[in-house]
């Protein structure tokens, strides 16, 4: 009897037990992500994610604040999305203060499926968010202010003023002369480039400043997308040619193809974005081009635009988290970053907030390394970032690498790499909820 | 079963073919199912927290609709799926993968196993080792490892590649190698350590058969084709189920040489990768089931069909 029945009792009881599993695991992946409606503790903790950059930030403001209680943690940027997501479905592990330096996430975060980013319009004082100027454009998305930015990425003309003087050329100032001056550097100066095309920035320094709509956000949730827009198509039409004479290169910045011809001083020119000239050319493990030779010069202008657009290749933003118990304390890290002049002056990029922005541009403007003072370039620049493109949900990147880069880099044409980057951009657009109009 | 052979005991009037009865028998079994539970039950509690759990749960997933915020019930995440810009290219590039994998993962296995079993010396045993080794360097890193082979600016092998005609980073991981890169690196981590397990299931052979085999005249040739192929089947069937699962999930190597390269392939390459970016980056975990639902089907389709079809199951004492 007893040998009989014991293994019933045993499934029984696994089954007791299986049942009790199954309850745990999936109460454990329920969606319990509520924003917490608790009053501000000016005391708690703050958790704050940031990459290895701004890490000695953050730590600066931790000095200067020993009462305010930070951890301070690097996270990998990839997976930022992810691990939000994760802390969604768990309830709990969200960063207090976050830096994103893919400011184009900002609308994920602030969207109904992410839920995370905090609106900053009452947490901010006003003369502050005056002091942005127009930076803080970018992260107002349906009317409220959703980040604060760092950094800005504006696209500038930077040139090797040393070979432009010995070439005997003028640097040009619209984008037909930019294409005129690239035809004759093919035929006089074979093996030189003027720019390159094989990266996923080909959006942010053509696309972007040209004005084709990708990211053209008319309403709420309402996207305009057309690759077959003269913008756009201008685009191809500039590049193409250059890149089939080989002054445009195939490759992108950063590819040992290119690293070479910079190390040889092959670059006649590069549009690219404000920190370009101390991360891309000034590095020993980059360009490593030699003081006194570059320069930057205004962004080239499109045939019938008034002003001199600019792309913007990244520029950092701060987003503060819904789901925190410190708010106020959240939003004056944010604040502290992005404007104080202690860290914001000897800061690695050019400030977004115009104070220190200034502050910034008059400890760079005598740096050796510059052939002429690049600031009045940058500053211009700065204020001119077409506003045409918006921080979507969607991501444009792998969309341009899949379509226009991949033409580029298997010898074909960017405007053949069009339509594929249309359907595909519709169809992401649409994926995360947007009309596409 | 000895308790059995005792009902038959001394002092039974004749001496009975000692064949248990049917009742007897059962309980057999059942003292059997005790200990066989027991043994099971580590490994159960296991399968249903980090496998049917999830699974089911993903089930569920797959057929709640939350794109629209609606939490509709029906098909809809699949009909989104399947008219993803994304989808069909992600299946083509797993199935060509598949394709060309597979085979040379069969084969190459199958030749140098049989080749190191033929010359059993100290020369097999250290190519043995040899063939395993690459397999030490597993996952992410044997693919940044591959990475920098097959970079002719990074690479030792520079001047062969170049000499190939590769001469940047961008010739090598172009598109249309892809699947060629993955396989290569799929195959070299993964081939030593079936390598070991088809020499190991060789071993089980007996020396009589291939003695006598030998006596009958047959070469190294025949004796591998006719004799040892045929023993070691199911070990083969074995390994082509779960290569094939390995296979379906690809995601690590496309998933890195894109973070690296940043042009070639996509996020969403294979199907696993894309399953990735519908759940993670854009919060759609509907769609990102139903890909796990087709992974799931596909495998345990495939795995059912090859075992259905042979005797995979079967054990020496049911034969």
């Amino acid at each position: 009897m007893e040998l009989r029945n014991r293994p019933r009792r045993l499934r029984k009881a696994a089954a007791l037990a299986a049942a009790a599993l199954v309850a745990l695991t999936t109460a454990a992946c329920g969606d319990s992500a509520e924003p917490s409606t608790t009053a501000d503790d000016p005391n708690a903790e703050l958790l704050i994610w940031t990459d290895s950059t701004r890490q000695a930030g953050f730590e600066q403001f931790s000095k200067a604040n020993p009462n305010v209680k930070v951890k301070i943690e690097t996270y990998d940027s990839a997976a930022l999305l992810t691990k939000i997501q994760l802390f969604n479905r768990t309830g709990q592990g969200w960063p207090d203060v976050l830096f994103d330096a893919v400011p184009n996430e900002v609308a994920s975060l602030s969207n109904k499926l992410f839920d995370y980013a905090q609106p900053l319009d009452d947490l901010i004082p006003a003369d502050i968010k005056q002091g942005f100027g127009k930076a803080n454009d970018s992260c107002v998305i349906d009317g409220k202010l959703y980040c604060l930015k760092n950094d800005l990425a504006q696209s500038v003309l930077w040139y090797d003023k040393t070979l432009m003087d010995q070439f005997g050329y003028q640097v040009p100032t619209t984008f037909a002369e930019y294409k005129a001056l690239g035809e004759k550097v093919a035929k006089e100066h074979p093996g030189y480039i003027i720019g390159t095309a094989g990266f996923k920035f080909v959006y942010y320094d053509f696309f972007w400043s040209s004005g084709c709509p990708l990211q053209n956000v008319t309403a709420p949730q309402t996207v305009h997308i057309d690759t077959k827009d003269s913008k756009c198509t201008r685009v191809a039409d500039l590049l193409d040619p250059l890149i089939e004479s080989g002054v445009v290169s195939r490759g992108g910045p950063f590819d040992p193809d290119v690293v070479k011809l910079g190390k040889e001083q092959k670059i006649l020119m590069l549009p690219g974005a404000s920190w370009y000239g101390d991360f891309v050319f000034k590095p020993e493990s980059s360009y490593a081009l030699p003081a006194g030779r570059l320069a930057a010069a205004p962004y080239p202008k499109w045939d019938g635009e008034d002003k001199a657009w600019s792309g913007a290749t990244g520029g950092g933003i701060y987003v503060v988290s819904k789901h925190s118990k410190n708010k106020k304390g959240a939003a004056a890290v944010a604040q502290w970053m992005a404007t104080s002049p202690d860290f914001q002056t000897s800061a690695p990029t050019y400030p977004a907030y115009g104070p220190a922005a200034d502050a910034w541009g008059a400890k760079h403007a005598t740096d050796p390394f510059y052939a002429a003072d690049p600031i009045p370039a940058l500053k211009a620049q700065a204020a001119l970032i077409n506003p045409l493109a918006a921080n979507t949900a969607y991501g444009v990147e792998d969309a341009i690498n899949g379509t226009v880069v991949a033409k580029v880099k298997s010898n074909g044409k960017i405007a053949d790499g069009l339509p594929d980057l249309q359907t595909q951009l519709v169809q992401l657009a649409q994926s995360v909820g947007y009309a596409v109009s | 079963m000895t308790a059995d052979l005792k009902t038959g005991g001394p002092g039974a009037p004749a001496p009975r073919v000692t064949r248990p009865t049917p009742k007897a028998s059962k309980r057999a079994h059942r003292r059997w199912d005790l200990t066989g539970i027991l043994f099971l039950l580590p490994y159960l509690l296991l399968l249903l927290v980090f496998g049917l759990g999830p699974a089911g749960y993903s089930v569920f997933q797959s057929f709640v609709d939350e794109r629209g915020g609606t939490g509709d019930v029906g098909f809809g995440n699949y009909a989104h799926v399947f008219a993803d810009f994304r989808f069909w290219p992600a299946v083509g590039n797993v199935a060509l993968y598949l394709g060309i994998w597979l085979p040379i993962m069969v084969f190459g296995v199958l030749v140098l196993a049989l080749m190191l079993h033929d010359r059993a010396s100290r020369f097999s045993g250290a190519m043995r080792l040899v063939f395993f080794l690459p397999g030490a360097v597993t996952g992410s890193a044997s693919v940044l490892l591959w990475y920098c082979m097959l970079e002719p600016s990074l690479s030792p092998f520079g001047a062969g590649l170049r000499a190939m005609g590769f001469t940047s980073g961008n010739d090598v991981f172009a598109n249309d190698n892809l699947v060629v890169v993955f396989a290569v690196i799929a195959f070299v981590t993964g081939a030593g350590q079936w390598i070991v397990i088809m020499y190991g299931a060789l071993q089980n052979i007996p020396d009589e058969l291939l003695e006598a085999a030998q006596l009958d005249g047959a070469g190294p040739l025949r004796t591998a084709l006719l004799i040892k192929l045929p023993l070691v089947t199911k070990y083969v069937l074995y390994m082509v189920i779960l290569s094939l699962a390995n296979g379906l999930q690809l995601f690590v190597e496309p998933q890195l040489i894109y973070g690296i390269t940043r042009s070639a392939g996509s996020p969403w390459w294979s199907l696993n990768q894309f399953g990735y970016a519908l759940a993670f980056q854009t919060g759609d975990f509907g769609s990102a089931a139903v890909i796990s639902m087709l992974l799931l089907v596909l495998c345990a389709g495939a795995g059912i069909v090859l075992i259905r079809r042979t005797d995979f199951l079967s054990t020496e004492a049911a034969r």
